[in-house]
């Protein structure tokens, strides 16, 4: 996220009098909160800040919603009134309309707004929500990998939201505007589950979407299932389920390819593992036609084929895998697949065995920690066949596990939700045939104060290269942040703490460093 | 549009940030002593300001003046003996023959800057933008700016309109608005924003008055010297510049940067995604009156104005080749260049490098040894991710559209590509010049 700051939207503030400070302080428009509008391929389209102007009468509120477009350049600030509650979610652009998502707890509603190419405000989606519905919603965001917006290019957009049924599900409203017929497609509204869906393919044929179903929220046990549904009228055309019993699996990304073939990722399991606190077997990758029949099912298992791959530890004595979390499987123009994840291990946490220790035998603190440390990239051909495995190295990061009990797998999941890892973000060019994979690195060199840095792994040209850009400058005196740029860029966010300014710069990643 | 920044009164102090080292020519020699100088025309112009509000307008004069301190420690300024000795000879003549006026009261100085302007900070000191030198022709078009700029300084316009504003802010109206503006429980920024727009609006009124009356008395200052009367048609005429002729030049990257081992790629101009609106300027539903007015009077209306009441004649073309600036002119052409360089304004170094040659008014030799000394600082800025800070990205909505062309230029190149550009000029560099500089692949 942005930091937040108070922008001063119209008057300098350099050569203030006391009458000046006043008026300042009144024409100071603070920000509520801002965000990226990423595409499918987590393409910046733009940057979105959402600030408070006035108060107006029975509660409401003026707000600015002011539109930067992906060369940080201001193209809009438009004027919207709301309730004083009112906040924004989310926003996308499908390059028919500019959407934005906007909640409020209070008044109980989810609506959504939208902006024509001429950046005229069309009519708005008003969608009712109870408090249990929006609480669930919260949470969902919360993950980070959630997409309550999802843009269909030149067609609609998707709106996720949460409904309370006999148990918790799900509605996936589908906006055209396009002019064609709009839809919805929800969860069954008797079932005992709780339902969850995310969408994460669409294009002018088909919605590619995600669904878990589990007993209840502590429950291990989730069972997914991928659906593809027709754009044109919200009707599935196949599923495929991946339950615990038969055919386990963890989806981590799907797409379609030029063929109009669907390709789902991620890795499978032995029939009955609990997918978020066993091991995996290996991963694997499934293609299916749009009428569900399966093409392939390649399967890659850690033992028989990954592990005689691993590189060396740094030390060179062993290979050893360890553990890996996966964030992002892609696929390149020649039909090879990357897996992109990061290696970790549960260790000792001193800080939990010191708080053990000082408070008699009583500490809240975890005595275990997942220990993260490097970026690990597995190449894999057309056909699914392991062909390489890349380790760039970055400095370990440390996250206390959430629970000491549970597997490091399970507590890996939990960390991830809460972005306890080092990834941040692929974004995939599909023109230039490359992918970037952006990094935290927590560098530590002997004898040098430690640094931070942005590490990026890039494909290009057939070829895995790494970028490093190190965000400690002016002795602290610079607050540094980085989000997702136009392709091939990061976003730079530098707060300067003694001026109160912040210069906000985008930064081309530099191939084969 | 027209261009409404000539001669601007107040001028936006704006901070570079950005320390030269290598031969100065950004401070005086002695910094001390020019500190000593402005001090005493603080001081000076301090204590003249007396009356109803004197200490908040004091005040306000003191952070203004802090500002300027500061934007001369940034490099803000260039100083050079030649244009100095130029300038001089200018106020001298128009204060020998203006008894009123004390050249020694004045202080010249000039800014890097490529837009052609000028301002009076109202206690003596004043700068001409380097851009304006490559603007006019001659010493007399010269003459009738730094006229136009004294008679700003004669005529107190700083301190009216600093005076003005610190009253009108202050003023009874002023804050009874604001009170009952506060008493109001909604619409509070709005009736503040209002407020503030219709003082801004007044403010942009008086300046306008106040550039009629500079025109006035600073063609009547010209009046009176060696210069010739029509020189002040022909320096309007020269500033009365389009804004989106401004930046008209085409650079011709295609034809500069086509290498035999790296051919002209076309995915260097190429755009990489629709823009989110189909808008030519940008939308804002809180935009102010005032943003829209223009702080200077139209030139075609300035000019009537001089013809009207002066009965001033344009032409008499031999008295102005006579006193040519073609010495200042170079040099202030090489400077230009050299401080968009220094100062990492690369997409502008570009431009200006490419406009310049097909003018004819640099060599091949020093365009070549130039450019790649851009492509080097281009290559080291990328490299350390900080190139983003110094060239801005593209602009669908700005009138630059030829800067537009190369920003996207740069920022489309890959590193590889910047490097192998820089040895590729530098190695041809060496080649029609006889010489071994190092280049950046060696």
């Amino acid at each position: 996220m942005i930091k937040k700051y108070v922008f001063l939207f119209l008057f300098s503030s350099l050569f203030m009098t006391a009458q000046e400070k006043t008026i300042n302080e009144i024409t100071q428009f603070e920000v509520r909160n801002s965000g990226v509008m990423l595409d499918n391929q987590n393409d910046v389209d733009g940057y979105y800040f959402f600030y408070e102007v006035d108060r107006l009468k029975k509660g409401q509120r003026e707000f600015a919603i002011e539109v930067i477009d992906n060369s940080l350049n201001e193209v809009a600030k438009k004027s919207y009134i709301d309730d004083k509650r009112t906040y924004l979610v989310d926003s996308k652009f499908n390059n028919q309309a500019l959407i934005f998502a906007l909640a409020n707890k209070k008044e109980k509603f989810l609506k959504v707004i939208t902006f024509d190419r001429k950046a005229n405000q069309k009519e708005d989606i008003d969608i009712p929500l109870t408090s249990k519905e929006l609480k669930y919603l919260a949470m969902m965001e919360q993950t980070g990998s959630f997409n309550m917006l999802f843009p269909v290019d030149n067609k609609g957009f998707l709106v996720n939201y949460v409904k309370d049924n006999k148990k918790i599900g799900y509605s996936l409203k589908y906006v055209a505007t396009d002019g064609n017929s709009s839809w919805e497609y929800n969860s069954p509204l008797e079932d005992k589950l709780i339902y969850t869906i995310n969408p994460i393919e669409a294009n002018e044929e088909v919605v590619v979407a995600l669904e878990g179903s589990r007993k209840s929220n502590a429950s291990k046990k989730i069972d997914y299932r991928v659906i593809v549904i027709d754009i044109d009228n919200g009707k599935m055309l196949f599923e495929s389920k991946f339950e615990r019993n038969d055919n386990p699996r963890l989806v981590t990304n799907a797409f379609l390819t030029d063929e109009k073939k669907l390709v789902v990722l991620g890795e499978y399991f032995e029939n009955g593992a609990k997918i978020f606190s066993d091991k995996s077997a290996g991963l694997f990758a499934e293609t299916f036609n749009l009428d569900g029949t399966v093409l392939r099912d390649s399967k890659i298992s850690w033992e028989n084929e990954i592990d005689p791959k691993m590189p060396s530890s740094i030390d060179g004595k062993k290979k050893k895998r360890g553990y890996i979390y996966f964030h992002d499987i892609v696929r390149t123009n020649d039909g090879s697949y990357y897996a992109i994840g990061e290696r970790y291990r549960k260790t000792a946490s001193a800080a939990g065995i010191a708080s053990l220790v000082l408070g008699g035998g009583n500490s809240q603190t975890p005595l275990t920690q997942l220990t993260i440390t490097n970026a690990a990239v597995f190449k894999f051909d057309n056909t699914f066949k392991l062909e390489d495995v890349k380790v760039f190295e970055k400095g370990k990061s440390r996250a206390p596990s959430v629970f000491d009990f549970g597997s490091p797998q399970f507590n890996a999941h939990i960390l991830k939700t809460i972005g306890a890892f080092d990834f941040e973000f692929t974004q995939r060019d599909i023109t230039n045939d490359r992918f970037y994979s952006t990094f935290i690195d927590y560098e530590r060199l002997k004898g040098e104060r430690n640094k931070f840095a942005l590490k990026t792994v890039i494909y290009n040209d057939g070829n895995l290269s790494q970028d490093k850009m190190y965000l400690n400058k002016s002795n602290g005196t610079v607050d540094m942040r980085v989000l997702p740029g136009k392709l091939g860029s990061v976003m730079l966010v530098e707060y300067n703490k003694k001026d109160k300014t912040v210069q906000l710069h985008l930064e081309k990643l530099n191939l084969g460093n | 549009m027209r261009n409404n920044i000539l001669f601007i009164l107040f001028p936006l102090l704006f901070f570079y940030g950005i320390k030269i080292s290598a031969q100065n020519q950004y401070h005086p020699n002695d910094f001390d002593l020019f500190e000593d100088k402005l001090e005493t025309l603080h001081e000076s112009y301090l204590s003249n300001i007396q009356g109803k509000n004197a200490k908040k307008i004091k005040k306000k004069y003191k952070e203004l003046y802090a500002g300027f301190v500061e934007s001369v420690e940034d490099s803000a300024f260039y100083f050079n003996a030649t244009i100095d000795f130029s300038l001089d000879n200018v106020i001298n003549e128009i204060a020998k023959n203006n008894a009123e006026i004390n050249a020694k009261d004045l202080t010249f100085l000039v800014k890097n800057s490529t837009i052609p302007n000028a301002a009076c900070y109202g206690n003596g000191l004043f700068h001409l933008n380097l851009a304006l030198f490559n603007y006019i022709e001659s010493e007399d078009e010269l003459a009738f700016i730094v006229a136009h700029e004294i008679a700003h300084y004669q005529l107190e316009h700083n301190k009216k309109k600093l005076t003005n504003y610190v009253n009108t802010l202050h003023s009874k109206s002023t804050k009874e608005r604001l009170k009952n503006i506060r008493r109001k429980k909604y619409g509070v920024t709005r009736g503040v924003m209002s407020m503030m727009d219709d003082i801004g609006v007044e403010f942009i009124n008086r300046t306008i008055q106040s550039e009629k009356e500079a025109d006035s008395l600073g063609f009547l200052l010209l009046s009176k010297t060696k210069y010739n009367q029509s020189a002040a048609l022909s320096a309007l005429e020269r500033l009365e510049i389009e804004d989106d002729v401004l930046f008209d030049h085409d650079p011709q990257l295609k034809k500069r940067f086509n290498f035999r081992k790296l051919p002209f790629k076309d995915k260097w101009l190429a755009e990489e995604k629709s823009s989110l609106f189909d808008l030519e300027d940008e939308v804002d539903d809180f935009s102010l009156r005032k943003d829209t007015l223009k702080t200077h009077p139209e030139i075609k209306e300035r000019l009537e104005f001089l013809k009207k009441t002066f009965n001033v004649k344009s032409n008499n073309s031999d008295l102005l080749a006579q006193r040519t600036l073609a010495d200042v002119r170079e040099i202030t052409l090489h400077h230009t260049i050299d401080f968009t360089i220094d100062f990492k304004f690369l997409d502008l170094s570009i431009y200006l490098l490419s406009k310049y040659r097909s003018e004819n008014l640099i060599s091949e030799a020093y365009f070549k040894d130039k450019l790649i000394l851009v492509f080097e600082t281009i290559y080291h800025a990328r490299l350390n991710h900080e190139l983003g800070k110094y060239v801005p990205q593209k602009n669908d909505m700005s009138d630059e559209l030829m800067l537009n062309q190369i920003r996207l230029f740069i920022h489309n190149l890959e590193i590889t590509e910047i490097k192998t550009i820089a040895t590729l000029l530098c190695q041809q560099y060496n080649r029609d010049n006889g010489e071994n500089t190092k280049c950046l692949e060696n």
